[in-house]
Order: structure tokens, then sequence, then C-alpha cells
């Protein structure tokens, strides 16, 4: 190799070296692992709302049954089933939400 | 152990959903990620940026990765398909800090002459020539390596990487 490459070569690898990142930016880091819990809270969040989407297709086809249900009994004790449905079914869903996975209440007759 | 093999075991971890083990994928893959982003990019912060997406969407893709031994080159491989990606927008950013430079001309020190010094001569490069010379002449990649991370055939790339180098010495003035 000829005195010009060498020289060529000594220049080139200083202009390389002024370029470099640092070994360990912790910055950086942090950055990337904001980011990572980001797009995992929002993948979580589409793979739950699709859920909540199927649950709700699969449970449209009993409101007419829950609508006759309804009309048989009074309009107070209606209400307060309706309420008591809806705060159950909340509870459920936080509760998964928070363990990611589905508890059903056990329902023991005896 | 060798490095390949922790790299397997890191990646093992962080499929099954370890964060500790990514982030320590990402501090040993960072700064020759980031270098090799910063010379095809040429403005830093771009390239830092670019950075982090690169490592998100290893994060996203890591089950496609099929030979956890190849890491790096694959961790390569995606940073240049996106920046090929944001090609256009990182040009846009590029003359806004020309501009501002050029406004700011009193005020820089060696430092910052270096950089910019550093910034125009990688501009007169086209982003292959880049991409060849940031991975064989400053990362120290084989032609082979590169020409496979860079998806081209090894005789362009070669061509790549020595017009590039040809066109840098020129603009350094490191010509005879």
């Amino acid at each position: 190799m000829s005195t010009t490459d060498h020289n060529q070569d000594a220049v080139l690898s200083a202009f390389f070296e002024a370029g470099e990142a640092p070994a360990m930016d912790l910055r950086f880091r942090l950055g990337v692992m904001e980011r990572v819990a980001r797009r995992r809270f929002l993948v979580s969040l589409t793979v739950r709302l699709a859920g909540v989407a199927v649950l709700a297709a699969l449970a449209a086809p009993l409101v007419p049954v829950s609508g006759h249900l309804l009309g048989v009994v009074s309009p107070e004790l209606a209400v307060l089933a309706v309420v008591a449905c809806l705060t159950g079914l909340a509870a459920i869903a936080a509760q998964a939400w928070l363990d990611g996975r589905i508890h059903l209440p056990r329902l023991r007759l005896f | 152990m060798s490095p390949h093999a922790d790299d397997a075991a890191l990646v093992a971890a962080a499929r099954s959903g370890s964060d500790a083990a990514f982030a320590r994928i990402v501090d040993r893959y960072q700064a020759p990620v980031r270098s090799f982003l910063r010379r095809i990019c040429i403005n830093e912060a771009d390239a830092d940026d670019l950075a982090q997406e690169v490592f998100l969407s290893a994060w996203t893709r890591l089950r496609l990765l099929q030979d956890a031994g190849r890491l790096k080159s694959w961790l390569f491989g995606i940073a240049w398909r996106q920046s090929k990606m944001r090609a256009r927008s990182m040009a846009r950013s590029r003359q806004r800090d020309q501009a501002w430079h050029e406004l700011q001309d009193d005020r820089t020190d060696s430092a910052q002459e270096m950089n910019l010094a550093m910034q125009q001569a990688l501009a007169e490069l086209t982003p292959e020539q880049r991409a060849g010379v940031a991975l064989c002449l400053a990362g120290g990649w084989s032609h082979a390596e590169a020409a496979e991370v860079l998806d081209m055939p090894l005789g362009t790339l070669k061509s790549h990487v020595t017009r590039g180098r040809a066109r840098l010495v020129a603009v350094l003035g490191v010509g005879e």
C-alpha cells in the first residue's frame, strides 16, 4: 500500500470517528423502551377492544329476550337489574384488563 | 459465551416478554446502528429518531427473526430499509439544517465545523454509496455481509464503496 493510500485511510478513519455515536446512551435506551411501552399499550388496547366487539356481537341476539324479560318485571326492578348487570360487567372487564385474562364469577347454586 | 450465542439467548428472552433482555439488545447495538444511520441520514437528530424506530420495529417483528445469531445484520437491514422509506422527509430536514447553519456561520466552533464538514462531504454521495461506505469502510463489514444487509449484488456494492471512497477522498482534499 502506498503512502498516499495510508494518508487517505488515516484521514478517512479520523473522518468516520468524528461521526461515531456514543457507545452507551441511557437517554436513547429510555426513548426506545418508552416507544416499546407505548406500542405494547396500543396493541393490548386494540386486542381488548376487538374482544369487546366480539362479545357485543355475540350478545346482540340476547337483546330482544332481555327486553322481553325486563318488560315482565316492574320498571323499578328493571332499572335495578340493568344497573346491577352493567356494574358486574364493568367489574369483570376491569379485572380482565388488569390481569390480562377473564375471570368469570363462580356460580354456586348449593 | 460467543456474542452470537449471547444474542440468541437475549432474543429468546425478549421474545418471551422480557423487557430487560430487549433493553440489553438496545444497549449492545445502539452505537453501531446509530453511527450507521448518522452516516446515511447525515442529520444527527433524524438519524437518532430513526434508530429508535428501528429498535421499535425490531421489537414488533422479533418473532419473525429466523436465525437469532444474525441479529446484528437483521437490525442493519431494518435500518437501511427504513432510511430509504424516510429519505424524502429527511432531505427536507437536511435543507432546513443547511439554511440554519448558513445563518449561524459566525458562531460555529471547531467541533461544529468538523460535523458540518462531514455532513457536507457525505451529502455528496448517493444513499447507496453512503450505506456502502458506512458499512465497509467505517463499520468494518465485509463486502459480502454488507451486500446481504443492503440487499444488492456483491459487484454493485463493491462499485458503490469504491466510488463513494473516491468521492469522499476528493471532497476531503486528500487525493494526492
